[in-house]
């Protein structure tokens, strides 16, 4: 049964090749309602082949690996979608859904409220959200300045200047969160753990004591690499070593 | 069994804490006794002692003792369970001597409290009669032919090694060598054998019964004990001796001995009397040897012993998460098995490992101890993937080689599939109980189409981005300086015009006097009213083409003029047209006119002066 199943995945593959992204990307949309999901994430992965990159496409690719119980895969294309559309509801839902289904209840490190809302604002928008925001603040900044500056009238004027004062500080916020998705989207820090269970070592040799487990889906944050070992910490603050075909980095 | 056995001995302390307030501790024993008689002392404590102190036993022999035994009853009473434990320390004892003996009180220590029974005095009296065909031959009135001489019976202790290793196997053997008929024996003392861990490996049945030449003397020779003995630590050790209680059958001394009868040592028919004694074995001295420090590997745990093997079975290597795998790992060989540790696996974690069922399989023989102790593990594993169980590593000292030996088992992988995606199911998760109860399932994906925009495109830091954010900059700041540049143009040319438009009305005025005198009517207006309007427009910054009378008074009311100048400057106006328009007389009215013109400007210039600097 698998052989005849292999044989049509590679009869598809072959056919597929000429297609065009959209129709491929039709095409495992369909594979996935039919629930034949290995096919779809064959076809999603080879539109990331072809260089596109798009937040659907993590997102489809990440419910594929999902309903494959392939928590690991699932949860880094969820990653990878939420950066660059974090505002999106879909993506944080099934994120968060494949997160609950991981081994490790990591404990984070508790924030603090203005923390929380700065992160919750600023991922509001994605990298080119905010600077669309940035710029059309700008503009009417620059606007309403102009009328501050030229009107006679004493009403518009006040009432002008705090505009601008206001679409300043818009402006500027915009832009220092456009920087910061620009630099989430950038950030190569983030792994997740994709082999079932990953002992952390000490120091980057297999012959180290075992310090602590990390299970598939979890995310770690790399501190450095070694060779074939990443140092890496947990969001509640361990630090370990381990092997880098382990993980994949968002 | 086993378990269930320690899970009572934990209950039982705490069972015991609540009769902790009554404990009665009582000595029992009886109170008329014969020399040579034996009985039991029996010290009774309702309660679990940690600590038992006995007395001593002073004018009497002790035998055996303390025996510990303990009774356990409970009782339901309309389902209310009451339990109750009885501890009985037992001494047999032996009167030695006739007299008033007093035993004195023992203490328990119950909960720490400390308890002390009752003083029993005991009465020996003489010597009674004895059993029928038995003498117990009192202490002093024994006469020497009345007891076997210590050439006709004792009992000589063996042993297999004089100096052996810490650990090793020791066999002691005791034999009896008889030259008399022994009718029958038993056992009185048995060595504690302080140092040792012993085992009893006498063999069962009748002993067999050998003969030997000590001396060029015939014994019989019958084996009565053969114990197993591992010394716990080097140094001297002492095995004290052991106590036999034989009867002996001693030939007749009445009747003459016949040649025929000294033979065989007593004729089936010799009457003869029945002796009872007691005969001690020798005592033995061993010099224990400790164990070689030098190249001791760190797995070993103390094992003793030769040939000892270890093999492993586990009964699948492929499975499924939350399947049970079943792990045995057995120990073979020569040595004491029952001291055998349970090994020390680091099993992977996530694989639950219960703690093994241990079962022996031990061996007595006349050679020693041996045979097997299998431990069970049953595992199961909580995720998938590859869990890699480690070699069992188990060592020995062989004293024959006196070298350590280590056995190893091999290393077992498990492939561990989770096909059934049970792994976040287990019951050992971590309770999650942030998960809603009804968001448990992924979202649908999105099948809208999406734009395939290649890698690496993004609109932030482009090209189209920085020029969106330069663009409006440069052309607010284009604007600006232009817009200022018109300003202050417009406004210098302005205030030129306000300043000077006096002078120019001024100007004017002297050519319309020049005109007055001249008598041209004509010019004479003209120019008045070029100096009137000319003097608004430049004034007012009211540009000549809308300037009428009715702007001109809404510009002196904006200005805040009072009513009448700007009323009055408005009738000079009225006045010029009318005259300028107006038959007769011309040249007292074009005089008046001029002056009326003159002052006009002269109040109006005046009030706007006063306006000004009071700004």
């Amino acid at each position: 049964m698998k052989k005849v199943v292999f044989i049509i995945l590679v009869v598809f593959t072959l056919g597929v090749k000429a297609q065009t992204p959209r129709e491929i990307w039709f095409e495992a949309n369909q594979a996935y309602q039919r629930s034949e999901y290995t096919y779809a994430i064959e076809l999603f992965e080879q539109l990331q082949q072809m260089d596109i990159v798009a937040a659907e496409l993590y997102y489809n690719l990440g419910n594929a690996y999902f309903r494959n119980n392939h928590l690991g895969k699932a949860i880094l294309n969820y990653e990878r979608a939420l950066r660059r559309n974090p505002a999106d509801d879909n993506i944080r839902h099934n994120l968060r859904i494949a997160n609950n289904r991981t081994i490790d209840n990591v404990e984070q490190r508790a924030q603090l409220f203005y923390e929380r809302w700065w992160r919750n604002t600023y991922m509001l928008q994605s990298v080119n959200g905010w600077a669309i925001w940035g710029i059309v603040a700008l503009c009417l900044f620059l606007a309403i300045t102009a009328i501050y500056l030229f009107s006679r009238t004493i009403g518009i004027k006040k009432t002008a200047f705090y505009f601008s004062l206001l679409l300043l500080t818009l402006t500027i916020f915009s832009l220092i969160f456009a920087q910061k998705q620009y630099n989430r989207l950038n950030n190569t820090s983030e792994a997740i753990i994709m082999s079932p269970r990953v002992t952390a070592k000490s120091s980057p040799s297999a012959q180290s004591p075992d310090l602590f487990l990390v299970h598939e889906g979890t995310k770690v944050f790399i501190r450095s690499s070694l060779g074939d070992w990443y140092e890496i910490n947990l969001a509640n603050g361990n630090v370990g070593w381990i092997k880098r075909e382990t993980a994949e980095i968002i | 069994m086993q378990k269930r056995l320690l899970i009572l001995a934990f209950l039982m302390p705490m069972v015991m804490n609540l009769w902790a307030e009554d404990v009665s501790f009582t000595a029992s024993a009886p109170t008329n006794v014969a020399v040579g008689e034996r009985f039991r002392v029996a010290f009774q404590v309702n309660a679990r002692p940690t600590h038992f102190n006995p007395p001593a036993f002073t004018g009497f022999r002790v035998l055996s003792g303390p025996n510990q035994s303990t009774s356990t009853s409970m009782q339901m009473i309309n389902g209310r369970t009451t339990q109750s434990t009885t501890i009985t320390y037992t001494y047999i004892v032996e009167a030695v001597s006739e007299g008033n003996y007093t035993i004195p009180a023992a203490q328990v220590t119950v909960d720490g409290n400390t308890f002390s029974s009752n003083p029993v005095t005991i009465n020996v009296g003489g010597a009674t009669t004895p059993p029928p065909g038995q003498t117990t031959p009192a202490p002093g009135t024994q006469q020497p032919q009345e007891r076997a001489s210590a050439q006709d019976l004792f009992i000589r202790a063996t042993t297999s090694k004089t100096n052996p290793y810490q650990g090793e196997q020791v066999i002691i053997t005791y034999n009896i060598y008889t030259r008399v008929s022994v009718q029958q024996y038993s056992t009185e003392k048995i060595p504690s054998y302080q140092g040792f861990w012993s085992e009893n490996i006498t063999a069962s049945g009748q002993p067999q019964i050998r003969t030997e030449l000590i001396n060029g003397e015939t014994y019989r020779v019958a084996e009565i004990r053969r114990v197993a003995l591992f010394p716990q630590r080097s140094g001297e050790l002492t095995i004290e001796p052991l106590e036999v209680d034989a009867v002996v059958n001693l030939p007749g001394q009445r009747r003459s001995r016949s040649l025929f009868d000294d033979f065989f040592g007593g004729s089936p028919f010799d009457t003869g009397r029945q002796v009872r004694q007691t005969i001690r074995s020798n005592s033995i001295t061993m010099n224990v040897r400790p164990l070689p420090a030098q190249s001791r590997p760190a797995a070993f745990k103390g094992t003793v012993g030769s040939n000892f093997e270890v093999q492993a079975t586990l009964n699948a290597t492929e499975m499924n998460v939350n399947d049970a795998a079943n792990l045995r790992i057995t120990i073979s060989g020569n040595g004491n098995m029952r001291m055998i540790d349970m090994p020390v696996i680091n099993f992977p974690a996530n694989l639950e490992v219960f703690d093994p069922n241990v079962s022996d399989n031990i061996r007595t023989s006349p050679s020693g101890i041996s045979g097997s102790r299998s431990f069970e593990y049953i595992m199961i594993p909580r995720t998938a993937g590859e869990f890699i169980i480690p070699p069992f590593i188990f060592t020995y000292f062989d004293p024959s080689q006196q070298t350590y030996i280590t056995r190893q088992t091999p290393e077992f992988i498990i492939q561990v599939t989770d096909e059934a995606g049970l792994a976040g199911e287990p019951s050992d998760m971590p309770n999650r109980e942030d998960v809603r109860l009804l968001d448990t399932d992924i979202r649908f994906i999105k099948t809208s189409p999406i734009s395939f925009v290649p890698a690496g495109q993004m609109f932030y830091k482009s090209t189209l981005f920085w020029l969106l954010i330069v663009m409006p900059i440069l052309l607010f700041a284009f604007f600006l300086i232009y817009w200022r540049n018109q300003i202050r143009l417009r406004s210098n040319t302005q205030l030129m015009r306000t300043r000077k438009a006096e002078k120019l009305a001024r100007k004017r005025l002297k050519l319309a006097r020049k005109y007055l005198q001249s008598k041209s009517e004509n010019e004479f207006y003209d120019e008045i009213f070029r100096a009137l309007w000319g003097y608004l427009s430049d004034k007012l910054a009211i540009p000549v083409s809308i300037l009428n009378k009715e702007t001109v008074a809404g510009a002196f009311k904006a200005k805040k003029v009072p009513e009448e100048l700007s009323q009055s400057f408005l009738n000079t106006l009225n006045d010029c047209e009318f005259a300028r328009f107006a038959p007769g007389t011309k040249e007292d009215k074009m005089d008046e006119i001029y002056h009326k013109a003159l002052n006009t400007i002269v109040t109006i210039e005046k009030d706007l002066k006063s306006k000004k600097d009071k700004i």
